[in-house]
Parts: C-alpha cells; structure tokens; sequence
C-alpha cells in the first residue's frame, strides 16, 4: 500500500515519522482484516449454499425416481405387452 | 479428522512462502530444506504489500473452488432435468394411451392374459456408487496430492504364501470383498436350506421309542396325601425272585 503508506517529512523528528509509519500499519492491517472476514464469509456462504442446494437437488431426485417407477407401473399396466405365442 | 474437499491456499497470508531448497552448511554437506521464496521484507509497507499479494491468491483461489462448486451443481441439476424431460415425455404418451383406451372396441380374451410375458423393469440401479469414476474433481484433486503407499508389492517374490504384501497395507477392494463373501455364503445356506427338507431316504418306518416311565395316579394320590399330612404305611411288594427264595425257605423250614 504505497499510497497508504507513511513519507517521513523534513521538518518532523523521528518519533513523528515513527509514529506515522505505525498509524499508517494499524490503518493497513485493518483493511487486509476487512478483505479477510469477507474472503470468510463468502466462503461460508459458499458452503452453506452448496449443501443446501445439495440437499434440495436429492429430494427432487429422490421424488423423480418414485415417479419413474409409478410410470413404469403404469405403462406396463396400459400396454398390452408381448405374449408367449 | 475432517477430510477438506476444498482448501483455500494460502492458509498464511502474512507469512513468506517457504520453497524446497539445497542447502550447503558449513561442512560442504548438501540437504534439501525450506527455505523462505524470497527475502523476509524489512519495513510494515512491505509486509503489508506481501500480505495483500497472498489475500488476491486466496480470492483467486476461493474463485477457482467457487467455479468448481457450481460446475458440479450444474452437472446434478442438467441430470435431473434430463430426466424430468423424458419423464415428462412417457406422461405425456401415457395420457393418450390412456385416453384411447376403449374396454367396447378391445376384446380381451382370457386367454391372452395368461399368456403374457413376465413384466421386466428397466430401472437401472445405481451401483458402486462410492468408486473412483464418480469421484468429484476436488476429491481427485486431494487425493492426486497424498503420498502414495510404500512399494510393499516389489517383495511379493519373497513371500512365501502368494499374497500380495501391499495388500496388507491398503486395500480399496476390502469391503467390497467383505460383501461379497457374505453375499455368497447367504447364498449357500438359502441353497442349503432349500435342500434338507426333503422326505428322508429309508424303510419309512419310525423307531419305536421307549416311553420314559411317569408317575402314576396311584403315586401322585399318595404324594398329594402326605402333603395334606397322612402317614402311609409303605406296603413293599416282593419281586418273584424273592417270592421263589421265601417259598424254598418255608419249605426247608418244615422239612
């Protein structure tokens, strides 16, 4: 962070630069701590959104394979299917 | 322990990457070690740059798995419509079927219903459904980076019992073994039962068995009375061989 960072000026002493350059650090680290909790959340987020929609994608399949074998039923009722002759 | 599908790297975002390197010490003995990627930075501007560096590789990084994640969603949802799609194409004809159905127009005869075929489902199930094919990439990915296993198999030639060494080690094929041999042997024994309760060879006649001797009336009357407190004179009868010996006696006795 350049732009953030502390420049020594000539007419302050050390201690002021000193000071500056740790003003400007605590600044820093509380922005890279920002991008950290949200990089966090967002993976939370991720998380619970995939095992969510994991868990909503097994109910419909789950529901779609009920279905499929009630229309199997169904169709080998309907057809009158081949005989042994 | 968890097993992590995804991790996002760099775990450290304030840290220097350490990188395998060689290393010389002082007695000219070369070694690998890790050693940090570049020089530790000297001033909080830098740290703070290197810390912001890491952080864009871990978003950069939380990108990838994110892709990843739903890329697989879509895999699972393009399935199921798939199958919603066909599913809906079988409703739909079994509804005209349906509809033109006509119990006026259609005989039936009796005997054609007997001579149908068997009904065969044509569902297909899911088998092995925990097998490397289906592996998701991340898992793959994971297990890509684990170390392999120690080459125990190279001494198969020295075993005396033909099993393979690495066996010992790890086997992916054990539970499925394990399965297996537990299928068949259910198997057996239902094929073992069908066979026992077959009429058993022989004669057909049933030995006699000796009935066991059991209290009689008599004795239970006496039982029951000498629990209500009676005293019975216990009346001894002789056994004919003793009748014999007391009737040879008596006669002497008059000789």
């Amino acid at each position: 962070m350049s732009s953030r960072g502390a420049t020594a000026t000539a007419s302050g002493g050390p201690n002021e630069v000193i000071t500056k350059q740790i003003t400007s650090d605590w600044e820093n680290r509380e922005y890279i701590e920002v991008i950290t909790s949200n990089v966090k959340r967002i993976a939370d987020f991720l998380n619970s959104f995939d095992m969510s929609c994991r868990s909503k994608l097994s109910q419909l399949n789950e529901k779609l394979t009920t279905l499929e074998r009630r229309i199997e039923y169904l169709e080998a009722r309907v057809t009158k299917g081949e005989t042994l002759n | 322990m968890p097993l992590l599908k995804r991790v996002i790297q760099p775990s450290y975002v304030s840290r220097v990457p350490l990188v395998p390197e060689w290393v010389r010490d002082e007695s000219g003995h070369v070694f690998p070690a890790l050693m940090p990627a570049t020089e530790p930075p000297q001033d909080l501007e830098a740290f703070t740059n290197l810390s912001l560096s890491n952080l864009i590789s871990q978003l950069s990084s939380l990108s990838k798995h994110a892709e990843d994640l739903f890329g697989e969603m879509i895999a699972d949802s393009t399935a199921i419509m798939e199958r919603t799609i066909s599913l809906q194409g079988r409703v739909d004809k079994l509804a005209v079927k349906v509809k033109n159905l006509d119990s006026n127009v259609e005989e039936v005869s009796l005997q054609d219903i007997h001579m149908r075929k068997a009904f065969k489902s044509s569902m297909l199930f899911d088998q092995q459904v925990v097998s490397r094919d289906t592996i998701p990439a991340a898992m793959l990915d994971i297990y890509n980076h684990c170390d392999q296993p120690p080459p125990l198999d190279e001494l198969n030639p020295y075993r005396d019992d033909g099993k393979d060494g690495l066996k010992f080690y790890t086997d992916p094929a054990y539970f499925f073994n394990l399965w297996r041999d537990e299928i068949t042997k259910e198997t057996e024994q239902i094929k073992d039962n069908k066979k026992k309760p077959g009429k058993p060879k022989g004669d057909g006649r049933k030995k006699n068995k000796i009935r066991q001797a059991n209290t009689t009336r008599i004795d239970k009357h006496k039982q029951q009375a000498i629990e209500k407190g009676e005293h019975i004179h216990g009346v001894h009868y002789k056994t004919p061989a003793q009748v014999c010996v007391s009737v040879i006696a008596a006669e002497t006795e008059l000789l």
